[in-house]
């Protein structure tokens, strides 16, 4: 009698679905741009000997391994400034945006170590690269957005950053042997200043609103499809912002060859005004 | 009836059993033929002594861009340390917005990066040398404002005649654009990279501890030899824009 009574229940749940109405597109539209989320990292890391191998249709490959990254936290002001995701308003006329926010990291405290090794397969040779080393990596602002085109099929996006990196090493007998490498050190990528200032802002390199970056896949007249990323031109009365690429000292040290120190290297203005990569077929 | 309605499930049964059994895990590498849409492109070769590992991407890249107060290797060079940089240059700009549709993109094909190592075969003696980052091909025309430069680049001027860093007593380290009885780098204000056969084939920027041989492309002539530091190498197919030394304007409200 029990069973029946549930199967009773079961069989009417689909009745009271129908409670339920579709939603307009307007009144779709008013639901979006209210909720976020965010979340944060505390004494984060990770390492492990897991590799991920790329295979190029000629059967040639790039592999990166054991990956090490751990990152350091304000102690201060513990899960204060977090990844933020949202959906906000894309102005009139055009859809929302997915808005992932990264931590403004004012104090410059949350610092990531990194280091993997890589490897180039191809021709038959299998050469062990070396390991690439990056220290004290910080982000400061910066972040992504995800929308729909203003014009055609695809995803349009946005991406601002600004870093600090205090070293890129790579190391070809690995990252236990950093005697033999090669060292770019204080690297900077941010929003050009001054000239020779350091960046105080992050580098808008696409913005979804201003000057949309694009990722499709474009079929050509003979039927061809080619994957797209692309950076529109600017809107009509904007400028491309611009950015700037500073390395405070480029040097190589080593046991077996010579040693060499480089000097400091900069790009002070760097302003990408339209890109289109077509990669082949 | 019964008979024929059990063989038909028995059948039925059986058929994914026997679609298992003919169908077989892929391999990464198989998988990754199946798209025919590569990404990159990788190569290892060894060339005078050295290693060289390349990563391209696979791509036909068109671009606009602005680059300004590029100063490369700010180093003490006592022979000759000229503006105090390897590479100073003022303008480079990719594409211009004062001449028509044709002219506000660069083409560039097959953009890389390049490795160069010493003993890559041998274990805890590899050495690395330095690194290119460089071109299969670049077309279009390029704004540019030179004041010094470190490398080989050839232009031809038309009846000014050829502008080669080569004539540079200096071998082209530090070079300052002049020389004697010809016309100065400083008075080019861009080039136009490739002609109606192709693209400019050799443009590429290299960062080294120590003078390297790169192997020319297929077809090309060979390489001036890549001296130490930061060095440009860029000969092929480049006509002058102007002998002004006006950089052409290239902003987005031309476009």
């Amino acid at each position: 009698m029990l069973t029946r009574a549930a199967a009773i229940v079961l069989f009417c749940a689909p009745a009271c679905a129908w409670a339920l109405e579709r939603l307009p597109d307007s009144a779709l539209a008013k639901v979006a741009g209210r909720d976020g989320m965010s979340f944060n990292l505390s004494n984060f890391a990770m390492a492990g000997n897991a590799e991920l191998r790329y295979f190029t249709p000629g059967g040639d490959s790039l592999g990166i391994g054991n990956l090490a990254a751990s990152r350091s936290d304000n102690t201060d002001a513990p899960f204060a400034d977090p990844y933020r995701l949202d959906v906000v308003s894309g102005g009139p006329g055009r859809a929302d945006m997915i808005n992932v926010a990264f931590p403004q990291n004012t104090a410059g405290r949350e610092v990531w170590q990194i280091a993997y090794d890589f490897g180039v397969n191809a021709g038959g040779v299998d050469v062990r690269n070396g390991s690439v080393i990056l220290k004290d990596l910080v982000y400061y602002g910066g972040g992504l957005q995800w929308t729909t085109p203003v014009v055609g099929d695809g995803l349009a996006f946005g991406l601002a950053t600004r870093l600090e990196l205090g070293s890129l090493t790579l190391a070809p007998n690995g990252r236990d042997a950093t005697n033999e490498a090669m060292v770019l050190a204080n690297v900077k990528i941010g929003a050009a200043t001054a000239e020779g200032a350091a960046p105080t802002a992050p580098w808008q390199i696409a913005d979804a609103t201003n000057q949309a970056g694009i990722f499709n896949a474009r079929t050509d007249a003979a039927g061809n499809a080619s994957l797209h990323i692309g950076i529109g031109w600017p809107d009509a009365g904007q400028a491309a912002p611009s950015g700037t690429l500073q390395i405070g000292n480029i040097s190589f040290r080593s046991d077996a060859g010579a040693n060499m120190d480089l000097g400091s290297s900069r790009i002070g203005s760097i302003q990408l005004q339209y890109l289109d990569v077509k990669f082949r077929q | 009836m019964r008979t024929t309605l059990a063989a038909s499930l028995l059948a039925l049964s059986l058929l994914p059993c026997a679609a298992s059994a003919q169908m077989r895990p892929m391999s990464d590498n198989e998988l990754s033929r199946v798209s025919g849409q590569g990404l990159f492109t990788v190569s290892n070769s060894s060339y005078n002594g050295f290693d060289f590992t390349r990563i391209a991407l696979d791509a036909d890249v068109t671009l606009n861009a602005n680059l300004a107060n590029m100063r490369l290797g700010e180093y003490t060079y006592a022979p000759r340390n000229g503006t105090g940089a390897d590479l100073d240059i003022g303008a480079l700009q990719f594409g211009r917005t004062d001449a028509g549709a044709a002219q506000r993109l660069v083409q560039i094909t097959n953009p890389y990066f390049e490795f160069v190592y010493k003993n890559t075969g041998i274990a805890n003696q590899r050495e690395i040398v330095g690194m290119r980052l460089g071109f299969d091909g670049i077309a279009g025309d390029i704004g540019t404002k030179i004041a010094t430069l470190s490398g080989s680049m050839r232009i031809d001027a038309g009846a000014a005649g050829i502008i080669d860093s080569m004539n540079d007593a200096g071998g082209g380290k530090r070079w300052d654009g002049t020389c004697a009885g010809c016309t100065p780098l400083s008075s080019v204000g861009g080039v136009t990279a490739g002609d109606a056969n192709g693209p400019s084939r050799d443009f590429w920027i290299a960062i080294l501890k120590t003078p390297v041989q790169f192997q020319a492309a297929a077809g090309m002539p060979a390489l001036t030899e890549a001296q130490a530091g930061i060095w440009l190498n860029w000969r092929d197919k480049l006509v002058a824009l102007n002998l002004t030394g006006a950089v052409p304007v290239n902003n987005a409200a031309g476009h």
